[in-house]
């Protein structure tokens, strides 16, 4: 069974945005203030996500639909989580 | 495994043993969620109700998850329960995939995104309204260039419920619109060309591979002009893509970029004139043009907002052997908050492909879109 720990993901998530925006990255930023405004930069961002050689190693599908343009960096998260959990992977909490 | 909870001290015990792995159990239900707030005060206290919970973090939701993850993570004590209610998020993901923002109104249909309507970027301008008045020749003269566009039927979310994994460029998104497009210039003096158009649009919406997305417009059309003279018929199919880490096409990029970011797009474009009317175009005559349009800006970091551009309009028409190049730089600056409005300086040389022809002068135009 494939797993990955909650830390794992989150603390990936956070040094892409970071390396985006250089700002530091919290729970309740929304995520157009480390990316951009609009949803064609969020949709693009997503592939860039996709593409994070971590996530792309387990597979990360984020398609535009996943997420909303209001989404904070926690949201974000959560969408991953429920991408990993669409395609049969266990998140726990270490 | 299943689990039982003593309601009051909130141990858990293992009591049965399944064959299902947890990935196939679906996720809780927010009412199992309120089983573990042990004493009913509407909160997951530290202690034996968050322990409880974290031995099934595994069946929560991805958003419960990242909540309940931040919670714990966290200095916090006590997280209410209808914080791990997701079910109004849930809901409005579904409803983004249609869409909500019914009229467009824009510079061109090269400025306008069905399948992403709040589309903000730094190349994308509104529908130019222009009146200006020539002292010494006692001449009023004045110009217009938009796109209105209704659209009735979207759809956004193509593979939202698949789990199946990408395989390259995918289509994620379509929507089909009527349009109505105008851009022309007049005089007191008399009539100039013009291009007023009817038309229908479909957006596709394509993720992943080279370019993290790409946008293709295909537009077949009727074409005449302001005084309805032209007769003209025709289709238009554009491509425009993205890629975030390049600033293609208005995106932000990484931290640390120079400034600098690019435009392009590339279009085929049939006409038939049967009446050229004001359009410029002779009667009688077929066009089969192949075009790029690239551009480079930039933008310093000490004029926030502001951006200095070249731009580059190149096409060849198979049909006739012709080509028509036009350029422009000039610099925007934006006007307020939002980036509604905008000041725009311009400088255009070269000949357009609409009605041939030859531009050499310098502009300054006020921008408004909504």
């Amino acid at each position: 069974m494939h797993q990955r720990s909650y830390q794992e993901v989150r603390d990936w998530l956070f040094a892409r945005l970071h390396r985006t925006s250089g700002k530091h990255v919290a729970y309740n930023h929304k995520v157009s203030t480390h990316i951009g405004k609009g949803a064609t930069t969020l949709f693009a961002y997503l592939n860039v996500l996709n593409e994070v050689p971590e996530f792309e190693r387990d597979g990360l599908t984020l398609v535009p639909g996943n997420v909303l343009t209001s989404f904070n960096v926690e949201q974000l998260l959560g969408a991953i989580f429920d991408d990993y959990k669409s395609r049969g992977w266990t998140i726990y909490y270490a | 495994m299943l689990r039982c909870f003593d309601l009051k001290t909130g141990a858990t015990t293992i009591v049965a043993a399944t064959f299902l792995s947890v990935t196939q159990i679906a996720a809780m239900p927010f009412n199992e969620v309120k089983e573990f707030d042990f004493d009913g005060n509407g909160y997951i206290a530290k202690g034996p109700e968050s322990r409880a919970l974290q031995d099934e973090f595994t069946r929560l939701n991805g958003q419960q998850q990242s909540r309940f993850g931040r919670f714990l993570d966290g200095s916090s004590e006590k997280l209410e329960l209808s914080e791990l209610d997701f079910s109004d998020l849930y809901a409005e993901l579904a409803q983004s995939c249609q869409i909500r923002k019914r009229f467009y109104l824009a510079e061109s249909l090269a400025g306008v995104s069905l399948v992403h309507p709040d589309i903000i970027t730094l190349s994308d301008k509104g529908a130019l309204f222009s009146l200006n008045y020539d002292n010494a020749n006692d001449e009023t003269n004045w110009a217009a260039k938009g796109v209105l566009v209704y659209a009735p039927a979207a759809n956004r979310c193509l593979h939202v419920d698949s789990p199946e994994p990408l395989d390259g460029v995918t289509l994620t998104g379509y929507a089909v619109a009527p349009y109505l497009s105008f851009d022309g210039v007049g005089s007191s003096s008399g009539d100039e060309p013009s291009d007023l158009r009817f038309g229908a649009l479909v957006d596709l919406q394509f993720f992943g591979g080279v370019f993290d997305l790409q946008q293709l417009q295909f537009s077949p059309f009727y074409r005449t002009d302001f005084e309805g003279e032209a007769e003209i018929y025709g289709a238009s199919l554009r491509w425009t893509p993205y890629k975030f880490v390049s600033r293609l096409n208005g995106l932000q990029g990484d931290a640390g970029h120079n400034g600098v970011d690019y435009r392009l797009s590339a279009d085929i474009e049939y006409l038939s004139v049967s009446e050229g009317g004001l359009s410029g175009l002779p009667s009688g005559t077929e066009y089969g043009w192949v075009g790029v349009q690239a551009g480079i800006g930039y933008s310093p970091k000490q004029l926030e907002g502001t951006r200095f551009d070249v731009n580059i309009d190149a096409a060849y028409d198979l049909l006739n052997d012709s080509d028509a190049v036009l350029y422009d730089a000039g610099v925007t600056i934006p006007i307020g908050e939002g980036q509604t409005a905008a000041f725009d300086l311009r400088y255009t040389y070269g000949t357009t492909r609409s009605d041939s022809t030859t531009q050499d002068g310098l502009s300054a135009n006020f921008r408004i879109r909504f």
